[in-house]
């Protein structure tokens, strides 16, 4: 399938000075839309779309590649400065990205994150191009109970994570679950808890509760406790770590390809989604790093693993959307429509008549992350300023940011509204210790839970349907392992203190 | 700290409480879900609750977790009273919105809160409440062309 003569050719169209300028100015609008708490990568695209209609589709893929794929890592910054993630992918980086900026170490996250992003991507890329027709064959393989372990699996990390007690982790995973069970039932349409209000008949965004738990939660506490993000007894800021956190990256090399194979295959599956993805390698890393007490308290491990998985992710995802023309992600379905605009058709045929736009998706995705990484990496410590600033500045004003991202995402007023309950909701969890990621995760995986439950309930007839086939059986064992690892590890390192 | 975390945690209890008695009205499959997580948590919360009221429990249940089960975080009168106006400015604000729009809104929001809660001066108040609106309005309508909600007082 490689034809180096094709390859070469759209790489010349890349590195001239006209392509350069394309890469970089997709790139930088890439990053500012993931760092935009409620605009995103997607947003980038819709908005450049237009732009690309007077460009031939090669140059095209050019722009849109690069802003996609910057986005990702545009998306955790804001999730390692304020613990709001720009994508709801980046959710599991403000686990441990968010302590390292409390304890003065933005920057050093920053640096991991900016390294992660680009290896992840690089080998997101590589992998899925290299390994495609296996990589097919293992997609094809997914039905609805693979689905059902999948999220089951997601939902699995509530366990390992740290955030509280694991009762008050459980109590909030289980309430988040239910809180998706809000709106229209996916399979008969019969309507769950809208009380009459027609706003909650399409259900509970998951993003306004999103920046709602993590964002506002945290605007508030800095206002009631009067103290900046990072504790000012940290030292100062100068230099601020950032090559410590390409340092860290380079020495968990090992990790970073563990986590991008894991974020290339969940990539690849359409329907799970980049979060599901980021969580699983996150719990991949705790449960399999040595030292791993500090998870979930600053570990730039935790960093270094989400970060990776979430880029990794694009490139798995592309595999699906143009072999198959099944868009895996929300993102991939603007892709595969603005192909269409360009008149190139999706499926086998791509790989032959449209080499030249698989490379150029390829490369340009590729190019946006060493760009990326070179800008994030010399304004980190400049980014990292932004949690000394005195909350009563800096707090209102994301507060007012995280609202109006949450209203230009549907323009919804009561997306607004969701978003300050979810805020005092976040605030008071913090406050007494529930873990609000564990509702996150509920919240966004419990409607895909249900529908593939059900689903499986419906095609295999009986619950033994999740158990006969090969993938999914081996999915429940992995998700038997991960829930019961921790207690051993636990149990064993309490024996071991004890003697 | 214990007390108010006795209040949440019931505040909870009852609605995952209610939202079970509602799931019952649903047909077969769609009940399926809402009853099992709603079973689910209600049973934890309900343990957490019960074990607030009880030292003994908790001290037994404290053995097998690493973190103190219950919140030790205690806020002062300060902090007591700035949380509860935090919650209304927060709130105003959103109503501020919702009737006013983000326009209007937003620099009313951001200089009256600068202002009045954070005692900054006049001039900073101002400058920033400015700057913000100008920010928005350039990101949002200008380039982004999302049609900001303009309110509901003013859109007739």
């Amino acid at each position: 399938m490689f034809d180096p003569d094709v390859f070469w050719a759209t790489l010349k169209i890349m590195l001239n000075a006209r392509g350069i300028l394309i890469l970089l100015a997709g790139t930088v609008i890439g990053m500012i839309f993931g760092a935009i708490p409620g605009l995103s990568g997607v947003t980038a695209m819709v908005v450049l779309i237009p732009m690309t209609f007077g460009m031939d589709p090669v140059t095209a893929m050019l722009l849109l590649g690069a802003a996609y794929g910057a986005a990702t890592y545009g998306g955790a910054v804001p999730a390692i400065l304020i613990n709001t993630p720009g994508e709801p992918p980046n959710a599991a980086t403000v686990l441990d990205g968010f302590p390292m900026s409390q304890k003065g170490k933005s920057g050093t996250a920053l640096g991991a994150a900016a390294t992660a992003s680009t290896l992840g991507g690089f080998i997101g890329l590589i992998v899925t191009f290299c390994f495609i027709p296996l990589l097919a064959k293992f997609v094809m393989a997914f039905s609805y109970p693979e689905f059902f372990m999948m999220t089951l699996f997601g939902l699995s990390i509530i366990a390992v994570l740290g955030e509280g007690t694991l009762l008050k982790g459980l109590a909030a995973g289980g309430f988040g679950i239910l809180l998706s069970c809000v709106g229209y039932d996916p399979m008969t349409s019969e309507l769950r808890f809208t009380y009459g209000i027609e706003y909650l008949w399409d259900g509970i965004e998951v993003v306004p509760a999103l920046f709602g738990l993590l964002a506002i939660g945290e605007v508030m506490d800095l206002l009631v406790k009067k103290k900046p993000i990072a504790d000012l007894k940290s030292g100062p800021l100068k230099g601020a770590g950032v090559l410590s956190g390409v340092s860290a990256t380079l020495k968990n090399l090992f990790l970073v390809a563990r986590c991008s194979g894991i974020g290339t295959i969940i990539g690849a599956i359409p329907g799970v989604g980049g979060t599901v993805a980021g969580f699983i390698s996150y719990m991949h890393a705790k449960q399999t790093c040595r030292n791993n007490e500090n998870f979930g308290k600053g570990d730039v491990r935790g960093v270094i693993a989400s970060e990776a998985a979430n880029d990794a992710k694009e490139g798995g995802a592309l595999l699906p959307t143009l072999a198959f023309g099944i868009p895996g992600s929300a993102g991939m379905a603007v892709f595969l429509g603005a192909l269409t605009l360009h008149g190139i058709d999706t499926g086998q045929d791509i790989f032959i008549a449209n080499l030249d736009v698989v490379y150029m998706l390829l490369i340009s995705m590729l190019g946006c992350h060493i760009v990326a990484a070179i800008i994030g990496l010399s304004l980190a410590d400049k980014m990292a300023l932004l949690t000394k600033i005195r909350p009563v500045l800096f707090a209102p004003i994301l507060f007012l940011v995280c609202l109006i991202g949450s209203f230009a995402l549907r323009n919804s007023v009561g997306d607004v509204i969701v978003t300050l309950l979810f805020g005092i909701l976040g605030y008071e969890m913090r406050k007494f210790g529930f873990s609000r990621i564990a509702l996150i995760l509920g919240l966004l995986l419990g409607n895909m839970a249900e529908i593939s439950f059900r689903q499986t309930l419906m095609t295999e007839a009986k619950l033994l349907g999740f158990f006969i086939r090969p993938i999914s059986l081996t999915l429940f064992l992995l998700i038997l392992v991960s829930v019961i690892l921790p207690f051993i590890q636990s149990y064993r390192r309490r024996r071991i203190n004890e003697e | 700290m214990k007390s108010e975390e006795k209040i949440f945690m019931i505040f909870l209890l009852i609605i995952i409480l209610l939202m079970i008695f509602l799931s019952f009205n649903y047909s077969g499959g769609s009940q399926i879900l809402p009853l099992a997580s709603g079973i689910f948590s209600a049973l934890i919360v309900g343990f957490l609750v019960i074990m607030s009221f009880s030292s003994k429990i908790i001290s037994f249940y404290q053995k097998f977790e690493t973190k103190s089960v219950l919140s030790e975080d205690v806020l002062n009168v300060d902090e007591k009273k700035r949380e509860i106006s935090v919650i209304a400015w927060f709130s105003g604000c959103t109503a501020a919105i919702y009737l006013l729009g983000f326009l209007i809104g937003i620099p009313l929001f951001l200089f009256m809160f600068l202002k009045i809660w954070a005692k900054e001066s006049w001039l900073l108040s101002s400058v920033l409440a400015v700057v913000v609106l100008g920010v928005v309005y350039f990101a949002f309508i200008s380039i982004l062309r999302v049609p900001l909600h303009s309110g509901i007082l003013l859109s007739y």
